[in-house]
């Protein structure tokens, strides 16, 4: 995997990849609709269930009409356990039918009387008034050649997975098989045993696809699991349970709000002397989880006085949501930075260059600001059209964490290869790249390898999470496959009468000190069973080392003054990759990231009723979403400067972005939104506080 | 956004309707998918979508939104885009019902699009990529050679979780037979 | 959703009958049906029996035939109710003869939508007021006491009221066909009552202080069949929308106009998204009256007057500002004047 191949058509690229023109190994299957997920699962006589919800923000369940809905035609059961919720969405029973429509109906049949109670549904209903400022803090500022302070706020965003989360359990009495939609096959196999009445080596997980999950499926069977395993023990029968869109908006996570109390020193040339930032997070009925991680230590902020308080409230709390902390921080800070960078009348980009800790990301900046073409960006300030276009810059980075992983590669008589792991494929390419890695240690094509992957008969992987699966399952999947290799060359080596380590394979020919001597299929026909099995050894695979993933992007939108409305025009983002394993696979994770990030920057926001506590918006429909009209032009550009090692790569692309898109608003209009998602309205909130910089004569130009 | 017409109509005189009833109750329909006849017994209130998902064992079509708001569920109906949530089955009677596994050919081969969503990595879960499929083939269908503001409006009713707009822009421009936008657009 | 008979009306007799048949408590039309299917599954209503007219065919047709269902007869343009927004929005007579309708429904909802959503149901469809949409909400709209929006979440809602006071139920009215139809002089044609057979489009809806549980004046069993309004060639639309893919529009603007030489001669405005109703500025469309459209610190005068009268709710202020900048451009739009930032989009 030596290779340094240029990826094509790409300004830049730093990246070696191994496979630059691999197509991802499932693609086939997810095109043509042949790729089954958990909810494609119509199991004979499956039963359909769905959890009853509380529809407010705090209520009392009165009274209902279950007796009589159990009676409606294909209504199996209907069960209440719960007689009050404290968020709109809290689970307080289910409803069982024999079929689709029949449960549809049911759940419209069923009338609930609740008793409304009072609620919060926001951060500032606890955080009435600025906090207090440190006295240490306060001399530090009192110091300063200038402050800042200001107020910075995310709103709650959903991960909004398009499949929602559930599963169709088919307990069979002494065995069970699941198929769920998890991010962790395991995780979910570990939650379920209780449920399901079984030991763990009595079912299995089956999860070949999922549909998104970004963090929110990574906490094992949940209640949809868990019901539905309940559920299916108890009758005998395949229950299929998955949460509608209005269920997943409500109860399966989130991005957890953020509000971000900074007071900053700096000197006249930008130098942050320190301060206090405090920062809160909204974390619903959940008590802790909404971190938000500002300062994000990629800069030097003198001495500053730091704390967190997660606030609680009616609302369904947060789960991991890919980049945990960081995209709610990064926005802060980096909006922060060019705020210090404009009453400093110094280029936001000379100021990070200043500030950054680390060597790698004053690279990348170097780098990206050609791509974005920074030399052309207008001064803030300084524009009056009705149009007018602004450029911002945002950073991220991010850790390599262990994960417990194993892998087997199995070679047939037949020559075909199959690579084993049990993780997952949540749609970074798990199971393309699983079988490049067993193709390169075996020494055959990458198409001659198939996968098998998502099942908790396989061998033990982690989570997709944190962005530790391409990290943590490669090195075993090598370990594995070179293990199976030398099995294979042992018996090749036997028959020949020399040393197993005089051979090798290269291209699917056994080589013999450079010459053929046999293809690799042949050489298959010599194992004597059916097949030989490599494995990983986990005492002996190597995970560690370094694998920091740091990013640079960059945006280019321009705002319509008259409306509000920003247009994205191009997004550079460069990302550490360290070793590619997929190209495409791994660009694919870039622009997903940031794409998100866009869309949290622009368009997404959990609106709760402040009176009822209720989700107003818990549809596709006004829990806005980016779609192609909003699109602007993204480079990625793999970075891999003298990184060897598999890096992190599904995590951080997500976390700049939102920061970028603020500072390039700032530049273009001359004043900061501190608020997301960036509305029309608020920029013309912003624009009106700007006051005299409105063009003259009458907007148009 | 159409139910046709008033529906605050509820005079009760007694008259003779010659009009064709089905339902209420399981009725048997006639339906042309991928252009084989099928016969599936359903519920008058069943969905085109979970008809095709749930009788017709066709499970390319996603429930994601379930109110026409994120074009998972497209398939074409007399070879209009529609989205199969929000059409009842029964209103589909007599149309020939295209879905995103019928656009393979008799070959066992990818339709173009299909194919350049391969070679582009136009997704990565998946799950939106049945809608976006369908949604670009019905574009091309009337639109051989579409610009890339017409690719974008085309698909302004399909989202994608993932992110993978970039590449499903260069996969439409592919099979389309025009040179990509470098580095997607 | 609830259990229902299915009818297939093949002609307006059979339509109408099956409405009236004792057996069906609670019968309704349904054209594309999108709108009725999502008041089904959110239990908004149960009707018994959904009467399909896509197919009635006959006299007053109003199923759409052929790539173009508008005709046009001197003056006058002519489309069935169930012609889709798709075919409104491709229609070569439309697009030639009343830009601003095909524009308008070019720009509704989604491709997909389009396809199936037909004129009458854009019209006729319910408000889109979230407080609405949810059966949990037992607001003024289903027979409750209480507009939600007004201590709730109001970003969306209306800016004007067609009463002497704002409410009861401040709806923005949800079709964005009505205010390019009213421009244009439209003319909605029904059976199904005796005592009329036409109503011009600006007496179909009424505001909430004349009844709030419903948006349009049509009586119980009064079925649209077709559509006849004035060419109206010299007319544009513009949206603000806060996302450019599948989004409501924040505010917009319909306007027609003629022109007298390089100045505006007779201008009509109606805005969407700020009413219950789909809201005419005709102060506005005096002030453009002698307005070169070219002028733009001209046209931005005139349209200043667009947002008078408002009396915006919490959260909704911004829309009064929009809505000048939205009239501006619809105008321009009608002229073909560039309008700032669209060049390449």
């Amino acid at each position: 995997m030596a290779t340094t191949t240029p990826t094509m058509n790409r300004p830049m690229n730093l990246g070696a990849s191994a496979a630059d023109h691999l197509d991802r190994v499932d693609a086939l299957a997810k095109v043509t609709g042949a790729a089954k997920y958990g909810r494609d699962r119509y199991l004979p006589g499956s039963l359909f269930a769905a959890l009853i919800r509380c529809p407010w923000g705090s209520a009392e369940l009165l009274s209902d009409n279950a007796a009589e809905v159990g009676k409606l035609a294909g209504v199996v059961e209907i069960k209440i356990s719960r007689r009050e919720g404290t968020y709109h969405g809290r689970d307080v029973g289910y409803v069982l039918a024999d079929s689709v429509v029949a449960l549809k109906r049911a759940m419209n049949a069923l009338k609930l009387e609740w008793k409304r109670r009072e609620v919060k549904t926001r951060i500032e209903d606890t955080v009435k008034e600025p906090p207090a400022i440190n006295e240490d803090a306060k001399k530090v500022l009192d110091a300063a050649a200038k402050k800042l302070s200001a107020v910075y706020s995310t709103p709650v965003q959903t991960h909004s997975s398009l499949e929602t989360h559930g599963c169709v359990v088919d307990h069979r009495g002494d065995s069970a098989t699941v198929y769920a939609s998890t991010q962790g096959t395991f995780a979910f196999r570990d939650g379920l045993d209780e449920a399901l009445k079984l030991k763990g080596s009595d079912f299995e997980i089956v999860c070949e696809y999922v549909g998104g999950g970004f963090g929110s499926k990574l906490g094992g069977p949940g209640k949809e699991g868990l019901n539905a395993a309940r559920i299916s023990a108890a009758r005998g029968k395949p229950v299929y349970l998955f949460v509608n869109r209005e269920e997943e908006h409500l109860d399966t996570g989130n991005r957890p709000s953020s509000m971000t109390f900074a007071e900053l020193a700096f000197e006249n040339d930008g130098t942050i002397t320190g301060g206090q930032i405090l920062t809160f997070g909204g974390v619903g009925v959940a008590r802790g989880g909404g971190g938000c991680d500002v300062p994000s230590g990629r800069y030097n902020f003198g001495d500053l006085r730091r704390a967190h308080t997660d606030v609680s409230f009616n609302a369904g709390g947060p789960r991991a949501m890919r980049a945990p902390g960081k995209p709610q921080g990064a926005f802060a800070e980096e909006l922060m930075l060019d705020e210090v960078a404009l009453a400093c009348n110094v280029d936001p980009l000379e100021l990070r260059m200043r500030l950054a800790r680390s060597g790698n990301h004053k690279e990348m900046m170097k780098a990206g600001a050609k791509l974005i073409g920074w030399a052309n960006r207008i001064p803030t300030g300084t524009q009056t059209g009705t149009i007018r276009r602004g450029m911002g810059v945002g950073l991220c980075s991010w850790g390599l964490f262990p994960a417990r992983a194993e892998g087997e590669v199995v070679i047939y008589r037949d020559g075909s290869v199959e690579a084993r792991t049990g993780t997952q494929d949540i749609g970074t390419g798990q199971r393309t790249i699983m079988g490049v890695v067993a193709a390169e240690a075996v020494g055959i094509n990458p198409d001659e390898v198939r996968c098998s992957i998502g099942s908790s008969k396989l061998p033990v992987g982690p989570g997709s999470g944190g962005s530790v699966t391409a990290p943590n399952t490669a090195p075993p999947m090598r370990a594995a496959a070179l293990d199976a290799k030398n099995k294979l060359l042992t018996i090749i080596a036997k028959e020949l009468n020399v040393e197993a380590s005089a051979l090798e394979i290269v291209k699917g020919e056994v080589l013999r000190g450079g010459q053929r001597v046999m293809s690799f299929k042949d050489a298959c026909q010599r194992i004597t069973g059916d097949s030989i099995t490599g494995r990983s050894d986990a005492a002996k695979v190597d995970t560690s080392g370094k694998g920091h993933s740091d990013g640079v992007q960059f945006v280019e939108l321009s705002v319509d003054t008259e409306t509000g409305v920003i247009h994205l025009h191009n997004v550079v983002a460069l990302q550490s990759c360290g070793r590619v394993l997929a190209r495409k696979t791994a660009e694919s994770q870039i622009i997903g990231g940031v794409i998100q990030g866009l869309s949290y920057a622009l368009f997404e926001q959990r609106v709760l009723d402040r009176v009822t506590g209720a989700m107003v918006n818990a549809n596709l429909e006004s829990y806005k979403i980016l779609g192609p009209k909003d699109m602007p032009h993204i480079t990625p550009v793999l970075w891999s400067k003298g990184q060897t090692k598999v890096c992190s790569l599904g995590e951080p692309p997500v976390i700049p972005t939102a920061g970028a898109v603020a500072c390039a608003v700032l530049n273009a209009i001359g004043a900061p939104v501190r608020s997301l998602p960036i509305t029309p309205a608020k920029v013309l909130a912003a624009l009106a506080g700007v006051g005299g910089k409105k063009n003259e004569d009458g907007g148009a130009r | 956004m159409a139910e046709g017409v008033s529906r605050r109509s509820f005079i009760k005189t007694a008259g003779l309707s010659a009009a064709a009833t089905m339902g209420p109750g399981m009725v048997e329909v006639a339906l042309t998918v991928n252009g084989a006849a099928r016969k599936v017994k359903i519920d008058p209130a069943a969905t085109l979508l979970e008809t095709l998902r749930v009788d017709c064992n066709l499970t390319g079509a996603k429930e994601v939104c379930d109110r026409a708001s994120c074009g998972a569920c497209s398939v074409l109906v007399d070879g209009k885009l529609v989205c199969s949530c929000m059409m009842l089955a029964l209103d589909a009677q007599g149309c020939a019902v295209t879905t995103v596994e019928g656009l393979v050919g008799a070959d066992g081969k990818p339709d173009a699009v299909q194919a350049a969503f391969i070679k582009h990595d136009a997704l990565q879960c998946g799950f939106c990529t049945p809608g976006f499929v369908i949604a670009a083939r019905a574009l091309l269908n009337v639109n051989p050679k579409p610009t890339l503001a017409e690719i974008k409006g085309a698909l302004a009713g399909n989202i994608c979780r993932c992110g993978a707009y970039t590449n499903i822009f260069n996969a439409v421009l592919e099979a389309s037979g025009q040179a990509v936008v470098a580095d997607g657009g | 959703m609830n259990s229902f008979t299915y009818v297939r009306a093949r002609n307006q007799a059979e339509a109408l009958s099956s409405l009236k048949d004792a057996k069906f408590s609670l019968p309704v039309f349904k054209g594309g049906g999108l709108d009725l299917v999502d008041h089904m599954k959110e239990g908004l209503i149960a009707p018994d029996a959904l009467i399909d007219v896509r197919g009635v065919r006959g006299e007053g047709d109003l199923a759409g035939n052929g790539p173009d269902a508008v005709e046009m007869k001197g003056e006058v343009i002519r489309f069935p109710a169930a012609m889709t927004l798709a075919q409104a929005a491709n229609s070569a007579v439309l697009r030639k003869f009343a830009p601003v309708v095909a524009m308008t429904a070019g720009s509704a909802a989604t491709p997909a939508v389009r396809n199936v959503a037909t004129v009458a149901g854009n019209l006729l469809q319910r408000p889109r007021c979230w407080y609405y949409r949810n059966s949990q909400f037992n607001c003024l709209k289903k027979g409750g006491s209480t507009c939600f929006a007004v201590e709730g979440e109001n970003a969306y809602h209306a800016i004007f009221s067609t009463g002497s006071s704002p409410g009861p139920c401040h709806i923005v009215h949800p079709s964005n066909l009505a205010p390019a139809l009213m421009v244009c002089d439209a003319v909605v044609h029904t059976v199904g009552n005796a005592d009329r057979k036409e109503i011009p489009i600006g007496k179909l809806f009424h505001g909430p202080e004349k009844g709030v549980t419903s948006e349009h004046t049509l009586e119980a069993g009064e079925l649209i069949t077709h559509i006849t309004m004035k060419a109206r060639p010299v007319s544009g639309f513009y949206a603000i929308k806060e996302k450019q893919s599948f989004d409501w529009p924040l505010v917009f603007a319909c306007v027609a106009i003629e022109m007298a030489g390089e100045r505006i001669g007779k201008a009509e405005v109606v805005a969407g998204a700020v009413a219950p109703v789909p809201w005419a500025l005709p102060a506005v469309a005096a002030a453009l009256k002698g307005v070169d459209p070219k002028d733009e610190r001209a046209l931005t005068e005139a349209c200043a007057l667009a947002g008078k009268g408002a009396k915006p709710m919490r959260d909704n202020g911004y829309k009064v500002g929009l809505l000048s900048v939205a009239v501006k451009r619809a105008v321009m739009k009608a002229a073909g004047v560039a309008i700032a930032g669209e060049e390449g989009r």
